[in-house]
């Protein structure tokens, strides 16, 4: 293999490579970067065995060859290289680097022994504008579970259905739900897929500021392609709790507040609150104002009023104050609604005049 | 030889000629499927294997199992995912999560509907190890262990009634996990009469009322709870019924609650009514002081409550009407002694208790009448004319017998409250409703929703 390209290009790839590879000390193959000419075409490849990504650069072949080179020792020593071009060639299992005036060899592994990616046989594809992705995958991944225990909750929710998709995510103590609609999707099927939460983090990070973003599903697969790039994942095999539900259908409090003042004095309660995290929030709808109380032994109390419009009872609640402001940091608008019905309830948060995207949190006991 | 004796067998020749690495990477979580007419299916954990086995080892994986077999013609590949303690397992030994995961405190509440099993809707913790049988329910019980035991044949249906709160969730649920236990196979679902409607309605929006109906009639159990709520959806109660009727001939079990014997539903068509009946109907009432003092403990001792015997017989004599409401009292119990850190006197439990358990309900005669009229749709001061005009003297009755049976008024004192009537007329009417009531069950429901309505009034 010899290949000649611009240094940018190379660099940037590998990065992305480099954090689908997988520190295994059985298989050193997996954490290599692989290298590969053929008709004309540049790719990089590398894989974990759960996820796997393809990035096609431009540049030129000159000989066709491939090779597996170590994803640390490429990554670190491009990222110090500055020239603006740079030559690779594979001799065996041996990568040489040239550039201006360097002369490099980096130890590499034979390709033959590199993974092959898995074929995705589609049954349902789609195209998402990439900002709308990146609002709905941020608006309801940090409702996702951080434990191993139900996979199906460390996942992220994809429900397709006609022209709208659905993505949800619940740790069973917070839920969030966004909804796009699209007129390039129409699934005349109800579509459920679970994609795990590592390789949604993964697919925001490759969203490109204007390109829109390629979604394949198969069985237990999922493709994602943007740009030049092709990540590949699989997909949790579970069910997902049926969500829906859960979701009250009325509400006897309405509380309207504006969403800064909310935010601010939220963090500056949090400074004050015990070791449960634990805020006290009085909705006032008689007295038009949302209440916020947090103390801690040791630290001190933290008392504040926010002035608020509505209807309802009065009811105190006490909230985890993280997943209040995990809900509420997410949502894009001056005024935030809260909707609730009694102290150990849930409580649904979404922004005034967005129906889009919701928030809904369980209370802690005990208000 | 067996599909499994086969692979291992197979796997001990390819272990050998391909590295140790390799062999651990691509053939972790693999087994044959199925073998039949010379093809043996292989299941893989991953796309990755799937992709690796076909293209690199299949020459060796067809060779070594043709050695054992020598009928075997091809090997095909198919992705399972291994199950999910292992893939656990696996994923955690790489998955370094981003955030900080800790457990949430013990108050923080989760939405309990997840804790169901998305298969069959059960809750896992409703057993019939954990459910306290007393005279109150024992013959519910008898009649659900009954169902388990001779699925579809015993009482089909079962119809078990009885008040909120006394347990006839947890003992439904309880027949459906029992049978799963026993049979993983058995295809079991729980559904609230209203989710089923609900289901209903959406499927119809979404153009799939077929997917709809096929998906409840290949349950060998059905549990439908809370049936009263099909009252009044005429569309939900066609479409039950012939879910029904399909299940039931083909000797499938179903079992029903409610909150009323299937007599006392109201607006439920006739057809399905009788369909309900024709099993067993029992019920469950309320629980002895013995049952619920068993109840209490066994709650204490599932929470680790660090909780007197006195006290407990204080909440058993204090909290009368249900299960759900001694589990209440012991979770404010709970709270403010761990809020207090220490453990409460008897004292303060009492007054806890007393804070806590609302009064019982203080309604004045004016309410009642006031409720009725609204009820019947009368006006108010009608009810004291002296009429009789049976759209007024049917409501003047049943106001009588309201406030003699619940607010043990005098008969001269009723009499005299609807515009000094003679104290036999209140005796007549407390008489014959009480007479039409044994005859009539939709007299009984009437009552039951008046009472419900001034109740709520305070």
């Amino acid at each position: 293999m010899k290949i000649n390209c611009m240094t940018q290009n190379i660099k940037d790839a590998v990065q992305v490579a480099e954090r689908n590879t997988a520190r295994n000390q059985t298989m050193p193959i997996l954490n290599t970067i692989f290298i590969g000419a053929d008709g004309g075409k540049i790719k990089i490849k590398a894989t974990n065995l759960e996820t796997a990504v393809e990035i096609t650069i431009s540049g030129k072949v000159e000989e066709n060859g491939n090779i597996a080179v170590p994803a640390k020792t490429l990554s670190m020593f491009l990222s110090n290289i500055n020239d603006n071009q740079i030559t690779l060639e594979s001799k065996k299992d041996n990568l040489f680097i040239k550039t201006g005036k360097n002369q490099t060899l980096i130890k590499g592994l034979s390709s033959e022994d590199f993974p092959l990616l898995p074929k995705v046989e589609e049954i349902e594809s789609f195209k998402i504008p990439s900002e709308e992705l990146k609002a709905s995958i941020s608006g309801v991944v940090t409702a996702a579970s951080l434990s191993d225990l139900k996979p199906e909750l460390g996942s992220i929710l994809f429900k397709v259905f006609k022209n709208t998709i659905k993505l949800a995510a619940t740790d069973s103590f917070r839920l969030a739900e966004y909804t796009l609609v699209s007129k390039n999707i129409s699934s005349e099927k109800l579509l459920m897929f679970l994609i795990p939460q590592k390789s949604i983090h993964e697919i925001f990070k490759l969203i490109d500021k204007d390109e829109s973003v390629k979604f394949g599903f198969s069985k237990n697969q999922l493709i994602v392609s943007v740009n030049n790039i092709r990540f590949i994942s699989r997909l949790t095999d579970g069910i997902f709790p049926d969500y829906e539900q859960i979701i009250p259908k009325n509400f006897k409090i309405t509380i309207i507040a504006k969403k800064s003042d909310v935010v601010s004095n939220l963090k500056l309660a949090s400074v004050f609150v015990g070791k449960l995290n634990d805020i006290n929030i009085s909705f006032g709808g008689s007295k038009k104002s949302l209440v916020l109380q947090a103390s801690n032994q040791d630290t001190g109390e933290y008392s504040s009023e926010i002035p608020a419009g509505g209807e309802g009872d009065d009811v105190s609640v006490k909230f985890n104050v993280r997943y209040l402001l995990d809900g509420i940091m997410q949502i894009n608008q001056e005024y935030i609604v809260f909707n609730l019905n009694g102290s150990e309830s849930p409580l649904l948060i979404k922004g005034k005049g967005d129906s889009s995207c919701f928030y809904l949190i369980m209370p802690m006991r005990g208000a | 030889m067996n599909n499994q004796e086969l692979w291992t067998r197979a796997l001990s020749e390819i272990e050998l000629s391909v590295s140790r690495a390799n062999f651990v990477t691509w053939f972790k979580d693999t087994k044959i499927l199925d073998q039949k007419e010379g093809t043996v299916i292989v299941a893989v954990p991953n796309g990755f294997s799937k992709e690796w086995l076909e293209n690199k080892y299949h020459k060796f994986i067809l060779k070594s199992i043709r050695a054992l077999v020598p009928e075997v013609r091809s090997v095909s590949y198919s992705i399972i995912s291994p199950d999910t303690s292992v893939a656990n397992g696996y994923a955690s030994l790489k998955m370094k999560p981003k955030r900080e995961f800790s457990l949430p405190a013990e108050e923080q509440l989760e939405f309990k509907e997840f804790a169901v099993d998305p298969k069959t809707n059960l809750n896992p913790k409703y057993t019939f190890e954990t459910f306290i049988v007393g005279s109150f329910n024992e013959l519910a019980h008898a009649a659900a262990l009954a169902v388990t035991q001779n699925l579809g044949r015993a009482y089909n249906p079962l119809f078990i009634y009885g008040g909120v709160g006394l347990g006839k969730t947890h003992l439904l649920q309880a027949i459906g996990n029992y049978l799963i236990k026993e049979n993983k196979n058995k295809k079991v679902i729980y559904i609230t009469s209203e989710r089923f409607s609900n289901e209903l309605v959406s499927s119809l929006q979404n153009n799939t009322a077929n997917n709809f109906k096929e998906k409840y009639r290949e349950y060998d159990l059905l549990i439908v709870d809370d049936v009263q709520f099909f009252s009044g959806k005429e569309k939900t109660q066609q479409e039950f019924f012939y879910t029904f009727n399909a299940l039931f001939d083909a000797g499938k079990q179903v079992v029903f609650s409610s909150d009323r014997p299937p007599k006392s539903i109201q607006d439920i068509e006739e057809r399905l009514r009788s369909r309900m009946e024709a099993g067993a109907t029992v019920d469950i009432s309320e629980p002895e002081y013995e049952t619920r003092l068993a109840i209490l403990k066994s709650k204490a001792a599932e929470r680790k409550m660090d909780i007197s015997e006195d006290c407990l017989e204080l909440i058993a004599t204090v909290v009368q009407k249900n299960i759900r409401e001694l589990e209440g009292a012991l979770n404010t119990i709970q709270i403010q002694s761990r809020y207090q850190n220490k453990t409460l006197s008897f004292e303060e439990i009492k007054s806890i208790l007393n804070k806590n358990i609302k009064p019982k309900s203080t309604i004045t005669p004016t309410q009642i009448i006031k409720t009725i009229a609204e009820f019947f749709d009368i006006p108010e001061k009608s009810i004291f004319e002296k009429t009789r005009k049976t759209e007024i003297v049917r409501p003047r009755q049943i106001a009588m017998y309201l406030i003699r049976e619940d607010l043990k008024g005098s008969y001269p004192y009723i009499g005299q409250k609807f515009g000094g009537m003679d104290h036999t007329t209140a005796i007549h009417a407390y008489e014959k409703v009480s007479e039409e009531l044994k005859k009539n069950p939709g007299l009984e429901e009437e009552i039951k929703s008046i009472r419900e309505k001034y109740q709520k009034l305070k």
